[in-house]
């Protein structure tokens, strides 16, 4: 477990997206509510990297459709890279 | 019987090898046999529609199995299938409806966040008159008289004989469909792709893959994009099976692959890097894959490698295009000592480099002999006079890729000459995207540049300046452009500029509204 914040990490994801921060749940899609396509989701999946320093399989990321699925990836599987 | 048909030719194989799958898209498979019956049935309903040859048929569906029957369904009947990305939004509807004349279409109910449905309900009045509108994919109980249900659409038909008597038989001038591309005019375009000359083209790829009957190949790219249609078409023709994903599950894929036993891939580079990160790659059997087939991107060396040494696969990257078909391959079988960005012409194909006056030179711009190069650019005559030409009675096109020769005779390209960006396997045309963006009532003037990304080569970037000078978020912008360009062409940033400067990078001008330069 990685013990990664979810306000923060909300924080972040809104400011990569452009959006409020109080608009951003675990329940919100990427896809429907984003209006982030898959190349778009490996994008903010290299940003939170440099942020958070943790890298998850491109395969994992590949199959995710929710905020909260990415939190949980991140937090549980994320192995911390050198920053 | 005359090689020259696709509808023949698979039908051949029908006869040879009836129970033999031809398509398989999710969990649904169709043998040769049954598509063979299944088209002429909705070939039977499209002549009772009104259906005939070169009348223009819009297809607006996912990677099915219904979209491969209703293309060549209406292929039987000489008409013009018309495939458009199921994640196009109004604008590029209405563009591709008024301009093509399309009077059938069949579509889905919704793609992803793309709601098709609700898109056809606000076209213009007009377009919707031209047109008579099936819904092909989705239920709707809900639906406006001018929609009709599939199982509606199927109620007329015509008896068998009078069916048979309507095949269309193919000449040099026939046309097989209209292929939608990104237009630079902020329009998408639209090629009339030559039914003779693709037809030759897919079958000259077919045999210098050598594929069999027996084999069967997983694609990566969708259907509704030429390159993923065009690929698979090879391995049809050759009578061998084809499997498309509804969208690219890489867990999927890899299951696949072990248990039907596939012997070709299909694969972007970005696609290729996701399935190698997955954390049970090693896991899965893929001893039955004989040949990668890469299109669509820039191939990195140290992934060519993974497949050549530790896979044992034999690795094909081509270079190709809506307008071309393939045009340039680097094979591994043969060119292995060099980098797989260093391209050799097929055995089929003739390339030039060509300076800004024509004349032929070590670093130009490509131009291309296929035998698919298109007829024209669909109603846009300056296009195709800039680019289509005729020598030698052969069609040449001039690609907008700028190469160098090198001294072995191979071509390594350098980049584009014009403003398009590659982002994964698409291709966006800049001046799209800031026609799209400068329709929101706060952009003042906008200029769209690429950005290079480390996993799928180039992201979109806006560069706005607002009217109010007030900032605009990305969320703003996806939410304003949703519904009205594909999802792929939504700046993947926006940067929220005073007063966009004449040069960004190689941006010499600026966008202003009111055609203010």
């Amino acid at each position: 477990m990685n013990n990664l914040e979810w306000s923060t990490f909300a924080k972040n994801i809104a400011e990569y997206v452009g959006e409020e921060q109080d608009s951003i749940t675990k329940e919100t899609d990427l896809y429907t509510d984003l209006l982030i396509d898959s190349l778009g989701l490996f994008s903010m999946g290299i940003y939170l990297n440099d942020i958070y320093h943790l890298e998850v399989p491109l395969s994992s990321v590949a199959v995710i459709s929710k905020v909260g699925q990415l939190f949980d990836l991140l937090n549980e599987e994320g192995v911390l890279v050198n920053a | 019987m005359a090689d020259k048909e696709f509808y023949q030719v698979i039908e051949r194989h029908a006869v040879e090898h009836p129970d033999q799958v031809l398509i398989t898209i999710d969990q649904q498979s169709i043998t040769y046999k049954e598509f063979i019956t299944n088209t002429k049935r909705i070939a039977s309903s499209m002549y009772a529609w009104g259906v005939r040859k070169d009348t223009k048929v819009g297809i607006v569906l996912y990677n099915s199995v219904r979209w491969y029957e209703l293309f060549f369904s209406a292929v039987y009947l000489g008409a013009q299938p018309v495939p458009i990305d199921p994640q196009s939004g109004i604008l590029e509807l209405e563009h591709l409806f008024s301009y093509t004349g399309i009077s059938y279409c069949f579509f889905a109910k919704e793609y992803r966040s793309n709601q098709i449905l609700e898109i056809v309900r606000k076209l213009n009045p007009e377009i919707r008159e031209q047109s008579m509108f099936i819904l092909a994919a989705g239920e709707e109980e809900e639906r406006p008289s001018y929609i009709y249900s599939f199982e509606q659409f199927l109620e007329k038909k015509i008896i068998k004989e009078l069916l048979e008597q309507q095949y269309a038989v193919v000449d040099e001038k026939r046309v097989m469909s209209l292929a939608c591309t990104s237009g630079s005019t902020g329009n998408p375009k639209i090629l009339t792709v030559p039914y003779m000359g693709f037809f030759e083209a897919i079958k000259d790829m077919g045999d210098y893959l050598e594929f069999q009957p027996d084999d069967t190949m997983m694609i990566g790219m969708p259907l509704y994009h030429q390159g993923g249609f065009g690929m698979g078409l090879q391995m049809v023709v050759k009578g061998g099976s084809v499997i498309y994903q509804p969208q690219f599950d890489p867990t999927m894929f890899l299951k696949t692959v072990e248990e039907r036993k596939v012997t070709v891939i299909q694969l972007t580079a970005t696609l290729a890097k996701i399935l190698l990160s997955h954390p049970e790659f090693d896991h899965y059997d893929l001893s039955s894959v004989r040949i990668c087939y890469f299109a669509g991107e820039v191939l990195p060396a140290d992934i060519a490698k993974v497949f050549v040494e530790t896979l044992h696969i034999r690795v094909v990257n081509i270079i190709g295009s809506s307008e071309t078909a393939t045009m340039v391959v680097w094979d591994s079988e043969y060119d292995y000592e060099v980098d797989p960005s260093d391209f050799r012409e097929l055995p089929f194909t003739k390339a030039a480099l060509v300076d800004e006056t024509g004349k032929e030179s070590e670093i130009g711009e490509l131009k291309i002999y296929t035998s698919a190069i298109i007829f024209n650019y669909f109603g846009n005559e300056q296009a195709t006079k800039d680019t289509v030409l005729i020598e030698d009675g052969r069609r040449y096109f001039l690609t907008g890729d700028m190469a160098k020769r090198l001294p072995d005779g191979r071509l390594r390209f350098l980049g584009r000459s014009k403003r398009i960006i590659k982002r994964g396997a698409n291709l966006v045309h800049a001046e799209e995207v800031e026609s799209a963006l400068l329709l929101h009532p706060r952009v003042q003037a906008v200029a769209i540049i690429p950005k290079k990304h480390e996993v799928f080569g180039e992201q979109i970037v806006a560069y706005v300046q607002t009217a109010d000078g007030e900032t605009i978020t990305r969320g703003e912008v996806a939410r304003y452009l949703k519904g009205k360009i594909s999802a792929y062409k939504i700046p993947d940033k926006v940067l929220v500029s005073e007063e966009i400067p004449h040069d960004i990078g190689k941006v010499q001008f600026k966008y202003m509204k009111g055609g203010k330069r």
